[in-house]
């Protein structure tokens, strides 16, 4: 939106800490509902949000107001939650379907498959979207739920339109496969 | 598919990211860790100013008093300020708290303040009504004060050009006036409370901020999915591009159009098929003097990517009087088409399962 990318220019009028509280009350929750499709926990997309708002308020001299500031405050949330999944242990960075086919030297049985369609049947869009792998959640998430556009994205996430596109187009396949299987 | 994802927003708020409050204990934490740092940031400006005047022998007794008193006194982490945790640390000082103290009433904080004062600024929690601006007050309202439907939210999003009953905080539904309170001034709307520790359905109360401004509409050159500023979009590309390939077709329609003049001319376009709301058309074009290689949408362009598979050319055709090659991408895994025109560089691919015959249709009808 134009008028926040106008609140840089007013940052002379008003010292930084209104402008912080400011920044919290507007984007506090959509911050943190952002981290937590990251991290997938609240306390953690708490603490996240608040190093935001810390950093931001840190950074907010040197914000150019050449992004919309929401944009700048996505990046810097983006940042952060990439930096504490790197973090996580490994267990955390798989889910215990992709974990059983990892170490898993056969196919899954036909039992197997059939409990996993089966718990596919019982999640909603919001908990299959959340069930998809970070790399196609991401884009999923940017552009349906936080609405941007595939060049915004791209700027938030350093990848190309290309591969944003590609990333959406194949979590799109993977929901589709999902529900398909709920509907069978 | 599409149009259970053009839902997630709705779903997800109502359902998973329900619990997002943002709580007034984390705020106050975050601005304890601002001046403190702050004050951090004085205390050693200080101790950098003791060196260059030689006190030296200062310099280390204050170092070792500012580590002894920071040892007794504790330092709380960052990941120790949220939820309850922070409630048992102490109060911030009065004037300052005030910004936080029941910000579900109606206290004059100082974030109202701010608020008040950037007049000029559409608030960014608000419902569209009756030409203006209604900003989320953070109070909720109890149903059986509601009173008569004056109004509807039809749609939730952020849009350039904002219309009646458009919001970035509640969904579609009805809005009211509420008890006791001027109609002019204040309305309700269905959204989500914060209430009792828990976040709930609720009416929340809405306040009269400003008169919706029309946009300049000749500056919209970028639009997703509102059909009318799609259209107003495509027609200022079409004034600022030139001649640009379009794909005239009844049976699809633009959803998306992005335009830049960054190192030349380039347009994306994605059109949807009206009969299958999940099938796609993108198209990317950029004039000829913009290498592909070098322009980063492209599928040719490595982007710096050592793992990059230059795609594999598989075919070529002629069609409508325009040469087409026919690529694999295996960064992509997917094929896609290219066509050198005389000004632009096409290159177009598909979402969905479409026939041979349609591609060709849709590659036909590609037309400046």
């Amino acid at each position: 939106m134009q008028h926040l990318s106008t609140i840089s220019e007013e940052l002379d009028f008003y010292n930084t800490e209104e402008c912080l509280i400011y920044l919290m009350n507007s984007y506090g929750v959509e911050l943190k509902r952002l981290a937590y499709t990251y991290v997938k926990d609240w306390g953690k997309a708490e603490d996240l949000t608040q190093e935001v708002f810390v950093t931001c308020y840190e950074k907010l001299h040197t914000f150019q107001g050449n992004s919309a500031i929401k944009t700048w405050l996505y990046r810097i949330t983006i940042n952060k939650c990439k930096d504490v999944l790197r973090k996580k242990n490994v267990l955390d960075y798989f889910s215990l379907q992709e974990l059983s086919q990892i170490f898993s030297k056969n196919e899954p049985s036909l039992h197997d498959q059939t409990s996993l369609d089966h718990d596919h049947d019982r999640l909603s869009l919001s908990e299959k979207v959340m069930s998809l792998p970070i790399k196609y959640r991401e884009p999923i998430i940017l552009f349906y739920y936080s609405e941007l556009k595939i060049d915004e994205i791209s700027q938030l996430t350093g990848l190309n339109t290309q591969t944003v596109k590609t990333r959406l187009r194949r979590a799109k396949d993977k929901l589709k496969v999902m529900f398909e299987g709920s509907e069978s | 598919m599409e149009k259970r994802l053009e839902n997630l927003r709705n779903e997800l708020n109502d359902t998973l990211l329900k619990e997002a409050e943002f709580a007034i204990t984390s705020k106050q934490a975050v601005l304890k860790t601002v001046r403190k740092n702050g004050k951090t940031a004085n205390r050693i400006s200080f101790w950098k100013q003791s060196i260059n005047i030689g006190f030296t022998a200062v310099l280390f007794a204050g170092l070792l008093i500012f580590a002894v008193s920071h040892v007794q006194q504790g330092t709380p982490k960052m990941n120790t300020m949220s939820g309850d945790k922070a409630s048992t640390e102490p109060n911030p000082s009065p004037s300052k708290v005030t910004a936080f103290q029941d910000v579900k009433g109606k206290s004059k904080d100082s974030t109202n303040d701010v608020v008040n004062k950037k007049e000029s600024q559409p608030p960014a929690f608000y419902v569209v009504f009756d030409g203006y601006y209604y900003e989320k007050t953070g109070d909720a309202v109890e149903e059986n004060r509601l009173l008569d439907k004056i109004g509807e939210v039809k749609r939730i999003g952020d849009w350039k050009i904002v219309r009646e009953g458009d919001s970035t905080e509640i969904p579609p539904g009805p809005l009211y006036s509420v008890k006791d309170m001027d109609s002019k001034e204040y309305i309700a709307g269905k959204g989500v409370i914060y209430e009792d520790g828990e976040n709930k359905a609720g009416y929340l109360l809405f306040k009269r901020a400003i008169a919706v401004q029309k946009p300049d509409p000749s500056k919209i050159y970028n639009a997703k999915n509102d059909p009318v500023e799609v259209k107003l979009a495509l027609e200022n590309v079409r004034q600022a591009a030139g001649p640009f390939y379009e794909l005239v077709e009844k049976n699809v329609e633009p959803t998306f159009v992005s335009y830049s003049d960054k190192n030349g001319k380039s347009i994306t376009l994605y059109y949807r098929l009206i009969t299958r709301a999940d099938q796609y058309v993108f198209i990317t074009q950029y004039e000829n003097k913009m290498k592909n290689m070098d322009y980063p949408a492209s599928r040719f362009a490595s982007d710096g990517r050592k793992d990059f598979n230059m795609p594999r050319l598989i075919d070529e055709y002629v069609i409508e009087g325009l040469k087409w090659a026919y690529y694999d991408d295996l960064n992509h895994g997917d094929h896609f088409y290219v066509s050198y025109g005389p000004e632009w560089t096409l290159e177009v691919s598909f979402q969905g399962e479409l026939a041979e015959e349609q591609i060709s249709t849709f590659l036909g009808n590609l037309n400046k």
